[in-house]
């Protein structure tokens, strides 16, 4: 099947973006929250998934997570220099990183197998928990800004995200 | 307890480190241990999955034709062709696009003619449930060509429609090919530089508002895409 999709490297590139674009870039702007940030990302994001292509295979994840995971690392990477340059506003980046996570309830209704496990697990985690998880993987949230934005002890926040994933492990296991 | 604590520290370990929290120092040492135990990293590869799946709650959005533009010119350059890649390169990316599309709309080509007479090209474009199939085929005249789309299984959702793209090797984006209902057989004259491009071209079918894409290129989930193939 893979040969008949596609012959040559450039109708597979073709292909893939037109495949997987829009929601690699939905992902940019959820976690960046700015345009301009977030189409430099997805740039840099193509770039990368063109150049480690090769190593996809060592992964041993699904191509759909190979992509969003290193798609999710770059953006956060640039979330991360964003905050850390003096001449932005981290004030700003903070303020949206706590307020409620937004997945979209069409998509999430609609959903199945893995994606509907993850927000049925999810659901099941105290409230707090849960968004916690999102802070971290989708905000980039660090232990002190996650303990910050909870306004609970860091100790606390590590024992709170530690207990969340072994929750929702557990969960999606079964 | 199923797993010893020494598992469950390294479930929870390798699930920070796949979220990022781990500090500098504690990062070097997980990672000098990823070089080595492949059960650690087989930790992280699941993180990672269970992960992709938070992502995918949030909704797409399509980028900007700039942002695909400048991807290509840093990729390709202007003049640059894939003799410059190596292979092991050229075989991965097919097994990943290849992959991710079937994951995500499931692709059958079969041949299968359509058009009275003459055909050049025909294409199956169907989702792997078949609960969307277009077939579609091409002949190529002397001045221009023209391709008939045939919507024989599926229905748009309530409100939306089903528009028809066509993707020509080395193209840089997708050429909107109209609407497709089924009403009666989309009808589709192409220009003759246009019609000189469908060997292997890509057809896919995209979820649209109803008067087709606002902006020109596709702005729903990619349904079903299917490859023009020669006519037996």
């Amino acid at each position: 099947m893979i040969i008949r999709v596609a012959r040559g490297e450039r109708a597979a590139f073709d292909l893939l973006y037109l495949a997987v674009s829009g929601q690699l870039f939905g992902l940019c702007l959820r976690v960046l929250r700015d345009r301009q940030l977030a189409e430099d990302a997805l740039q840099e994001a193509w770039i990368k998934i063109w150049r480690n292509a090769p190593a996809y295979e060592r992964t041993g994840t699904s191509p759909m997570a190979w992509l969003v995971t290193l798609t999710r690392n770059v953006a956060i990477d640039r979330l991360r220099s964003e905050r850390t340059a003096p001449t932005t506003k981290a004030g700003d980046i903070g303020d949206a990183r706590l307020s409620a996570p937004d997945p979209d309830p069409a998509r999430v209704a609609e959903a199945r197998g893995e994606l509907r496990r993850l927000a049925d697990c999810l659901a099941e985690l105290p409230p707090d928990r849960s968004a916690v998880l999102r802070g971290a993987y989708l905000d980039g949230a660090s232990y002190v800004e996650l303990a910050e934005g909870f306004s609970v002890p860091l100790n606390t926040m590590r024992s709170w995200l530690r207990r969340g994933l072994i929750a929702l492990k557990e969960c999606m296991d079964r | 307890m199923s797993v010893s604590d020494n598992e469950r520290d390294d479930i929870v370990l390798a699930g920070e480190y796949a979220l990022g929290l781990l500090e500098d120092a504690e990062k070097g040492a997980f990672e000098a241990r990823l070089e080595r135990e492949p059960a650690l990293a087989q930790l992280v590869a699941e993180w990672n999955e269970r992960f992709a799946a938070m992502a995918q709650e949030v909704a797409p959005v399509t980028p900007p034709a700039r942002v695909r533009e400048a991807v290509e010119a840093r990729l390709f350059g202007k003049a640059a062709r894939p003799s410059i890649l190596d292979a092991a390169r050229r075989r991965w990316l097919l097994l990943l696009g290849g992959a991710a599309v079937a994951a995500a709309v499931g692709l059958v080509a079969v041949v299968t003619p359509i058009f009275e007479g003459r055909v050049d090209f025909v294409a199956k474009v169907a989702a792997e449930d078949r609960s969307l199939v277009v077939e579609a085929s091409a002949r190529i005249g002397l001045e221009r060509g023209e391709l008939v789309a045939n919507l024989v299984a599926g229905a748009p959702a309530a409100g939306r429609a089903f528009e028809l793209w066509l993707i020509p090797e080395g193209a840089d984006r997708p050429i909107s090919l109209g609407l497709v209902n089924a009403d009666r057989p989309a009808h589709v004259s192409l220009a003759a530089d246009l019609a000189g491009r469908l060997a292997g071209a890509m057809l896919a079918i995209s979820d649209e508002p109803p008067g087709g894409s606002p902006t020109g290129q596709p702005t729903g989930a990619v349904l079903a895409t299917g490859r023009l193939k020669a006519a037996g």
